[in-house]
């Protein structure tokens, strides 16, 4: 698959201090990329720098093979983005709004605008102003302001801040939706890996400026798999009984990824071979988790 | 990408926010209100003395106190026999003028010290004076003064040290009252009679800077240029009949007040479009929706200067044009734009007559450097400071500094400085700047390096601007 979205070992400096080291990842055609980090760590910042919205020291972007520094035109051209928030001009109409947008840009078909009313769902306050419309409606104005141009890189920077569980889903289906319609490449940003769950096709990870990890979804989904903690009086020898299924947590804590069915057969074993079982407790280790053991909690720095 | 589009986009956006049309609309209300005060309600006299001086205030056996009584008194009674009729009718303006002797004359006979016989001709010259008034007629009052006026002429000495001077005023006074005869112009408060009686002091001072053998410095130079401008110009517009029965303010005169300096409510319009159109996206963020379309930073910049300055252009003319057809209707006076605007040339020193909209196009193609260069400051610390408020408070800064720098017109710095050397209407037809080491070459040179600089520093500031994280 083409890369839509190159970065290369970006550095920032906000005075002396590094902001960014070395960020590089991509996205391709079709993909889903989850930009996942506590507040703090650079997200904002690397997409600001991706759209030109600041300077970087260092490094390079390439969007659909032009330069964002050289060719900022070219490169931006196929983009649509939201960062932080979507600021709309709240005294217009969300019509309004998109026409502006769609003013900016050539070769916008008739009733592109209609399209993406349509796609976002708010045909029916679409005439109203936007200071009047609920935060999840800007979002998806936002949105739809993002889309108009038919982009093929969208850029989304935590675009379910501030909404309610609802508003996520929408957010959801309405990506989902999209990316399935439009064929779209797509970087979310979010701190929430949960929110992001069930959308991404790949997760990248950044924690104080630098990237942790880029995995795709099934391989962070696999660390995640189900699991029993159990309490023995020993766990000498127990990895040769169990081999990789097992990681020893404690002195007389296991940690055995099991299934549920499973686990008459394990207590059998475990009795057969001299253990002492106190304690028996499922633990699904969560996504969210996977991802805070790797980036070490939601410090800011 | 094309520029156009990003310049219709600022204007849409611009035109849909109220503040615009409420400063429109407080413009022609004002307008509107002012005409109704001028010719509705009636001109009130400011300084007329309306209260009556009692005679027990006063000391009437110490003189000064009774000559203080009689000025009081007198002040008091012609306002009281003025007030009976029009503030700008004839009887007014010759009794606040040429009968104000006659009152105290009265006053004098009533409280002090004054001879039978004098007493006696007081009398008889008021009572005819009064009976006058009743049928008061200017033609005949003028008529006798022309012919009194002949007489001194004919009876002047040449021999005299003030005859060249006597000469000048009394034949400019009979100039005067021949044109007043022949135009129906009576003596009175009203703007044309003003300006007709300028040419009697106009006539003097051009003849007192008439003496051939005298070397006159800079600023007499200065004092005589603008003394034979003031003769010739008033000289055309009687040669020419120009001055037209009894006027006062007229549209014209209000219109080329606009046009001339610096329009306060376009003005307004400027630096509230420039304080806010970048300012404004930066604070609530919009900014972003527009960096991260297909257009350099240099394209969007440029639509903004462009569009405020089509906003700035679309009111100025729109209220001026509307107020100058609501004054036109208001004094019912439309005739009055037929009439040229009387001009001198400097160079040539020569007087000609120009259309009234040509000429104010003119001046304010003259002043617009002043207003641009107002612009480019509100927009280069909008860009800079991201807050409407202070780069609003700069552009009134600059509007007033514009006017209070005249105070050091004889200062170098000042006479270079770009607001000072912007307003080129004083290099209109040959004329020259106020500021004392101004030239229209030195204020060319200093606007447009301005201008550069400012546009320069403008691009490369807005180029180089990052959006902060929230």
């Amino acid at each position: 698959m083409a890369e839509v979205l190159e970065v290369k070992n970006l550095n920032k400096f906000f005075g002396k201090k590094q902001v960014l080291k070395d960020v590089s990842f991509s996205v391709s055609e079709g993909e889903i990329l989850g930009f996942i980090g506590p507040n703090g760590a650079g997200k904002t910042t690397t997409i600001k720098n991706i759209l030109g919205l600041q300077s970087f020291n260092s490094g390079e972007v390439i969007i659909n093979g032009y330069d964002i520094k050289k060719d900022f035109s070219k490169a931006i051209e196929k983009v649509g983005a939201i960062v932080e928030s979507p600021d709309l001009y709240m005294y217009l109409t969300g019509r309004k709004n998109l026409e502006l947008i769609a003013n900016l840009y050539k070769n916008i078909p008739d009733g592109r605008v209609e399209d993406v009313i349509e796609l976002v769902g708010l045909n029916n306050r679409i005439d109203d102003k936007v200071s009047k419309y609920s935060l999840g409606m800007r979002q998806r104005l936002g949105i739809a302001a993002a889309l108009i141009q038919s982009p093929n890189l969208l850029i989304l920077d935590e675009p379910t801040n501030g909404l309610d569980p609802e508003g996520i889903k929408e957010i959801r289906d309405l990506l989902k939706k999209l990316v399935r319609k439009e064929k779209t490449a797509v970087l979310i940003s979010s701190h929430n890996l949960l929110e992001l769950e069930t959308i991404c096709t790949d997760v990248c990870i950044i924690q104080k400026g630098e990237i942790v990890t880029i995995n795709s979804m099934k391989e962070i989904k696999k660390t995640s798999r189900e699991n029993y903690l159990i309490t023995l009086d020993k766990t000498t020898g127990i990895k040769k009984i169990f081999k990789q299924d097992v990681e020893i947590v404690d002195e007389d804590v296991i940690r055995l990824y099991k299934t549920k069915e499973d686990i008459p057969n394990v207590i059998n074993t475990l009795i057969e071979n001299n253990y002492n079982i106190y304690e028996i407790v499922k633990d699904k280790q969560s996504l969210e988790e996977a991802f805070l053991s790797k980036t070490g909690g939601n410090e800011i720095d | 990408m094309k520029l156009i589009n990003l310049i219709k986009n600022e204007l849409t956006k611009i035109l849909h926010k109220p503040s615009l049309y409420v400063l429109f609309a407080i413009v022609i209300a004002l307008n509107i209100f002012v005409i109704f005060i001028d010719t509705i309600a009636p001109a009130e006299v400011i300084g007329m003395a309306t209260v009556k001086p009692n005679i027990k205030d006063y000391d009437m056996k110490n003189e000064e106190e009774v000559s203080m009584f009689i000025d009081n008194m007198t002040d008091y009674d012609v306002a009281q026999a003025a007030r009976k009729y029009d503030f700008y009718s004839a009887e007014y303006y010759y009794i606040d003028t040429e009968l104000v002797d006659l009152f105290r004359c009265m006053n004098e006979v009533k409280y002090g010290k004054v001879s039978e016989k004098e007493a006696n001709e007081c009398k008889s010259n008021f009572d005819l004076a009064m009976a006058s008034l009743e049928n008061y007629d200017w033609k005949n009052n003028l008529t006798n003064k022309k012919a009194d006026l002949t007489k001194r002429l004919q009876e002047l000495k040449e021999d005299s040290p003030t005859y060249k001077e006597d000469k000048v005023v009394l034949t400019a006074e009979i100039e005067v009252i021949d044109y007043r005869l022949k135009n129906d112009i009576y003596p009175s408060y009203k703007i044309s009679s003003a300006e007709l009686d300028e040419w009697i002091v106009y006539s003097q001072a051009y003849y007192s800077w008439d003496k051939e053998d005298v070397k006159y410095n800079e600023d007499e130079l200065k004092q005589k240029e603008e003394a034979t401008k003031n003769y010739m110009i008033l000289k055309y517009k009687m040669d020419h009949e120009m001055i037209k029965a009894n006027y006062n303010e007229t549209p014209t005169d209000n219109l080329l007040r606009c046009v001339k300096s610096l329009d306060f409510f376009s003005l307004i319009c400027l630096i509230m479009v420039a304080g806010s159109i970048i300012s404004e996206e930066f604070n609530k963020g919009t900014i972003k929706q527009l960096l991260v379309r297909p257009y350099s930073r240099i394209k969007i910049l440029t639509s903004k200067i462009i569009a405020t300055l089509i906003i700035f252009l679309i009111f100025f003319f729109l209220s001026n044009g509307l107020r100058l057809i609501i004054d036109c209707i208001g004094y019912n006076s439309f005739n009055t734009l037929n009439t040229p605007v009387v001009l001198y040339n400097y160079a040539k020193e020569t007087v000609f007559g120009m259309n009234i909209f040509s000429y104010s196009l003119l001046c304010f193609v003259s002043i617009l450097p002043l207003y641009l260069l107002i612009m480019l400051g509100v927009l280069l610390v909008s860009i800079i400071t991201t807050n409407n408020g202070i780069s609003s408070a700069v552009g009134y800064m600059l509007f007033i500094a514009s006017d209070i720098f005249i105070l050091f017109s004889n200062n170098r710095i000042v006479s270079y400085l770009p607001i000072t050397t912007a307003d080129l209407n004083p290099y209109l037809f040959g004329g020259s700047s106020p500021y004392k080491y101004a030239t229209l070459g030195s204020s060319l040179l200093v606007d447009i390096t301005t201008f550069i600089l400012l546009i320069g520093l403008s691009i490369f500031l807005f180029k180089k601007k990052n959006i902060k994280n929230q």
